[in-house]
């Protein structure tokens, strides 16, 4: 089941929500957790068992851990932990590793492994970060089975983060009682994550789907891959408003997933900006324990190469994955120790041109199938090819509209224009408000009926 | 601190922890062993022809040359072909198979056909409503080596029969 269906939309979620603010507190939690996997066990019962199965695998080693101590604590810690980076790479990894063997026959077996459980990527974090936290001693010593069970499955963040901790969750667990104004947030940050993903990122794959049938230009190369940034953007921010704005309709809070990233001065800045749960998990249970920047440099480099690929390779099997991720870093390493002092130099308009830059090249490998194709593409993007055709240019006058859009809607203007009309409109304000996501919806619903379905892109993760 | 336990709790932790301890590695070497145990089945293209054979009745033949514009690929991805096309450019039923080992070539494949699809879909918007219906329930499937594109009424029963197979 899917957020930007008619069904999860018009069926599932208003019987949740009516459900969920009718029942007595202390049926709530085991409440949400029923309804959470449901909705994973929805078309697949397979998938939630296996995330049963790893979630009472955790509770019961989190229940262990805490009474034992010494050697052995730290062995079943490793051991789980191991098992859960086994889990991940068998999923993720594995078929591809022997198909490419069998491939170069090297292996008389052509493997055909079980496809991913959906989501694993991004509960796999939360029960490894759940299970490290426990290890350190930060969780809280009162602990709760329903409750660990409802922080992994919890449906709202369950296939594609936000990636929350633990604490973080639990807390909030104390006042499930209805909340208004959350409640009125939630509604229009859901509306506006569907419009991003339903209105904007399907047509931005469309464009991009037309530009890559074209044969390569210059021109062509740019558009096709500013047409990716803008579709991988709003498809993940997209899902990750709807995400938090269902949280938000349940009474929980959860961490933001963007801030603008394509507003960055600096690589660093749009790692704060991009995927911030993610690269806050990579920071917290992988760069620090190896050391973070408090080594020698020479180690500091190593460590970010190390979290620059595991965040590659998390995306997929492909090289280009992992060429993508020690691209960002590099980077970084070239940004702390040898342009920094340039960038200070630099007026922010020329760091922001030039970030951007390198961040479209990255994209660049992100969706090529193979580095081959990235690398012609980014020939044609400096000058290899051609520097337009007349069909590029009817494609993307096709859609300038739409990317004048989407940039906008990349940028705080709507925010701020938002802001502005609360300033001095005053009570109107919310007639307003309720007026434009009201139309919001009908033009998503328009969309949804009118379009193929598109799968969220950060499903194949 | 942490969860209170008896002296029976303590037997069952013990247990459990033995349980842990031991059931995780034979899981892992399981799952590492499983794939050796699962063959694909590795049917050959002919075989498929012969199981599509009554559906491609109101169908003819598309040549390379053809097939390679509509899917704006190179047939040389594909190892072979099988592909079925409307008679009249007004309609839009189809079955192509293609055959390719290679996982890469044949993502690229898949991709391929659904970019077709979408840009029947183009063709036909605004007027040929029977056409966009059949668009719709268009299905393109990866099984084992192959990639199937089926356009049609039947598109199910045929990739069910394709697939059994």
């Amino acid at each position: 089941m899917s957020f930007d269906t008619i069904f999860f939309i018009f069926t599932w979620l208003p019987c949740c929500l009516l459900l969920y603010y009718v029942l007595p507190k202390r049926w709530k939690l085991g409440y949400l957790l029923v309804v959470s996997y449901l909705f994973y066990a929805w078309g697949n019962l397979y998938r939630a068992l296996f995330l049963l199965f790893l979630t009472g695998l955790h509770i019961q080693t989190v229940k262990l851990l805490d009474n034992l101590s010494g050697k052995s604590r730290m062995v079943l810690f490793v051991e789980v932990l191991v098992f859960d980076v086994f889990a991940l790479c068998f999923f993720k990894y594995y078929g591809t590793i022997l198909n490419e063997l069998f491939a170069r026959e090297l292996l008389q077996v052509n493997a055909q492994l079980p496809n991913a459980p959906l989501g694993i990527s991004f509960y796999m974090f939360s029960l490894i970060g759940y299970l490290i936290d426990s290890y350190r001693g930060q969780l809280p010593a009162k602990k709760n089975s329903f409750q660990a069970a409802l922080y992994i499955a919890f449906f709202p963040k369950l296939l594609m983060g936000p990636i929350c901790r633990y604490q973080q969750f639990v807390q909030q667990l104390e006042d499930l009682s209805f909340q208004p104004r959350l409640f009125d947030t939630g509604a229009s940050r859901f509306i506006i994550g569907l419009a991003q993903k339903v209105v904007l990122a399907n047509t931005f794959a469309r464009l991009f789907q037309q530009l890559q049938a074209t044969p390569l230009t210059m021109l062509g190369a740019w558009g096709m891959t500013l047409a990716f940034a803008l579709q991988l953007y709003f498809d993940f921010q997209g899902y990750s408003q709807m995400a938090i704005g269902l949280s938000n309709l349940l009474g929980f809070t959860m961490p933001e997933n963007f801030h603008y990233p394509y507003l960055a001065c600096s690589i660093k800045d749009f790692w704060n900006r991009w995927h911030i749960t993610l690269s806050h998990w990579f920071r917290d249970y992988v760069y620090f324990p190896l050391g973070g920047s408090r080594v020698s440099w020479q180690r500091h480099i190593l460590n970010l190469m190390i979290v620059w690929a595991l965040t590659g390779l998390w995306h997929g099997a492909n090289l280009t994955f992992l060429v993508w991720g020690c691209y960002y870093g590099v980077l970084l390493i070239l940004e702390k120790y040898i342009w920094y002092p340039l960038q200070q130099k630099l007026p922010k308009g020329c760091n922001w041109a030039i970030t951007l830059c390198l961040i479209m090249i990255g994209w660049v490998f992100f969706y090529s199938s193979s580095l081959s194709q990235a690398c012609q593409i980014l020939g044609s993007m400096f000058g290899s090819a051609n520097v337009a055709s007349p069909l590029v240019v009817s494609v993307l006058g096709q859609y300038a509209g739409f990317l004048l859009i989407g940039i906008v809607c990349a940028t705080p203007l709507m925010e701020a224009l938002d802001f502005l009309l609360n300033m001095y409109l005053n009570r109107w304000y919310y007639l307003l408000r309720l007026a434009v996501m009201f139309g919001l919806l009908l033009i998503c619903i328009a969309f949804l009926v009118g379009n193929t379905y598109q799968s969220f892109l950060y499903f194949a993760f | 601190m942490g969860y209170e336990y008896g002296i029976r709790s303590r037997i069952i932790g013990e247990h459990m922890k033995k349980v842990i301890q031991i059931g995780l590695p034979l899981l892992i070497i399981l799952a590492l062993a499983f794939p050796f145990f699962l063959t694909k089945k590795d049917v050959p293209i002919a075989q498929l022809q012969e199981r599509i054979t009554r559906y491609t009745q109101e169908l003819q033949p598309q040549s390379s040359q053809r097939i390679e514009s509509s899917y704006q690929l190179h047939l040389s991805n594909a190892e072979s072909f099988i592909a079925y096309g409307p008679i009249s450019y007004m309609n839009v039923e189809e079955i192509t198979i293609f055959r390719q080992q290679d996982q890469t070539k044949r993502k690229e494949l898949y991709q391929k056909a659904w970019k077709h699809i979408e840009q029947q879909k183009k063709s036909f918007e605004g007027y040929g409503i029977t056409q966009m219906e059949l668009l719709k329930k268009a299905r393109v499937v990866e099984a084992g080596n192959y990639i199937f594109c089926v356009v049609g009424e039947h598109a199910d029963e045929i990739l069910t029969a394709l697939k059994e197979e």
